[in-house]
């Protein structure tokens, strides 16, 4: 089985794990054990507010290895912190980056349209997937990130194992919602998803290094449910975001 | 053995797989699928596990309901699961010989005291539950996060030395608390400690086999609290050798368990 992973960090942890694999040549080796052809990566100095620098030195971080794909951090241009949203298009189209990821919380603004609109407004003309951790979005917050931009497609990463409750609703109302399957550990998680919502809205990701992809690729092959939908979750739903992306 | 192949195959690996911590029934905080015996017994065969050693769930509330609860499983699938009595300090009523009685499925204890009033692991009112363990010699698994705890579960080690503890979770939590286990590893040898967490960085399982050793590691999934194919996947391709996968998944824990 082929597997795409849709989100994962590069860069030095502030507070690695003992043993953490966090170097990039240790994720390329992981990726070579667990069967991942090509991972999306976001730097983690983006991630930690150096938006713009960090989303540089991924650019510089995966010429390493053309499996690494780029995911750029994205926040509101207030202040001129970041880029407008035509600027940001022909950044993104000329560096090849298909994916976003913002960060609400992380980065201190509202998810909300009176502060975000520009950016989800040229996701969704742009059809550029939006990724962001579920601790950006909890509970409520997570439906009114997704309501509130109805053409945007939304992935949730990072999530955890006692979310459902909060989770299933937001999918019944929000179809552009998919969930990120790294760490989306409820008992028999993958099986209920896809009896209840398909399996056409999860997809592959590890949280490397902070996740692990021995754990991530064992979730979906050992889970009790077809060939095809393990397929359509490692690799296909991916491939069919990127390829709706008009840039 | 190729773990990799028989997990990108979908199959259960080639390893007698004995889990020391499993939760049974509904946790009711949160939504969860197949939690009492047949769900578990069901998440058994498509693993290829062997053995499910359970604790009921709810240990804040009524401990007759969840032990009862396990006591019926254990009824229905003797052969695939085993108990441990959930202890409760609060209540004098509560006596273990009386559980090791209703059912032979009971192999131990276990003590989860952060969901009981946050009593200190060492609290004087546990301890009549450690001497218990002590006096016929019973593992005792023991809810544990934080250095603080494993530094208490530590010291009753120490003061009930036949007792067998499990010290649950913290060879995977965070740094104090893996160094308090290292630590405390060093001058008790009646406490192994098992692999249960929800979310873990590869690496981390090889890192902690390295500093206590896999003699003193046991296969611990945490499931049905949460999902344990990737725990199992986890274990099953780490760089450690077969032959500490095999301990680590069934050997240490018979031994541990005495089963």
């Amino acid at each position: 089985m082929r597997f795409i992973d849709a989100s994962c960090r590069l860069g030095m942890p502030a507070a690695p794990g003992e043993g953490m694999p966090w170097k990039t040549e240790e994720i390329l080796e992981l990726m070579d054990r667990c069967h991942i052809e090509q991972a999306f990566a976001y730097h983690i100095v983006a991630r930690d507010g150096e938006v713009e620098d960090g989303n540089g030195l991924l650019m510089e971080e995966i010429k390493k290895d053309s499996r690494l794909q780029p995911q750029w951090c994205a926040m509101p241009a207030t202040f001129r912190e970041f880029l407008h949203a035509d600027a940001l298009g022909d950044a993104m189209k000329k560096n090849g980056v298909k994916t976003l990821r913002i960060a609400p919380k992380g980065f201190a603004h509202s998810a909300m349209p009176y502060a975000m609109k520009e950016l989800m407004d040229f996701a969704a003309q742009s059809r550029v997937p939006v990724f962001f951790d579920y601790g950006e979005a909890v509970g409520d917050a997570l439906y009114d990130l997704c309501s509130a931009y109805p053409d945007v497609k939304f992935v949730v990463t990072n999530t955890a194992y006692a979310l459902n409750r909060f989770l299933g609703p937001v999918l019944d109302a929000c179809p552009n919602l998919y969930v990120g399957t790294g760490n989306y550990v409820p008992h028999q998680g993958l099986e209920t998803f896809c009896r209840y919502y398909s399996a056409d809205r999860l997809i592959f990701n590890t949280n490397l290094p902070f996740g692990s992809a021995t754990a991530a690729v064992s979730l979906v092959c050992l889970a009790n449910i077809s060939k095809e939908e393990k397929e359509k979750i490692a690799c296909g739903n991916m491939e069919r975001l990127l390829s709706e992306v008009r840039l | 053995m190729d773990c990799t192949k028989s997990i990108f195959a979908g199959k259960p690996v080639d390893f007698e797989v004995i889990d020391v911590h499993v939760h049974y029934g509904d946790a009711g905080t949160y939504q969860l699928c197949g939690s009492e015996a047949e769900g578990i017994v069901h998440t058994m065969g498509r693993l290829g596990m062997d053995l499910c050693c359970c604790c009921g769930n709810s240990a804040a509330s009524d401990w007759y309901y969840i032990n009862e609860n396990v006591a019926k499983g254990m009824d229905r699938y003797p052969d695939k699961l085993k108990g441990y009595v959930v202890v409760n300090p609060f209540y004098e009523d509560l006596d273990p010989a009386f559980w090791f009685e209703r059912s032979p499925g009971f192999i131990g204890l276990k003590v989860l005291a952060c969901v009981q009033g946050d009593l200190p692991l060492d609290h004087p009112r546990y301890h009549r539950f450690y001497e218990y363990a002590d006096r016929h010699n019973l593992p005792v698994l023991v809810h544990t996060w934080i250095a603080r705890e494993v530094n208490e579960m530590f010291r009753m080690a120490q003061k009930y030395p036949n007792a067998r503890f499990i010290c649950a979770h913290s060879a995977l939590t965070n740094r104090p608390a893996k160094e308090a286990l290292i630590e405390g590893m060093k001058i008790c040898d009646n406490v192994v400690a098992d692999t249960a967490i929800s979310e873990i960085y590869d690496g981390a399982l090889e890192w902690i086999a390295d500093k206590i050793g896999t003699d003193r590691l046991v296969y611990g999934s945490d499931f049905i609290t949460f999902e344990c194919s990737h725990i199992l996947g986890r274990v099953a391709m780490s760089k450690l050798t077969d032959d500490d996968k095999e301990k680590i998944f069934s050997r240490n824990a018979k031994q541990w368990l005495k089963l």
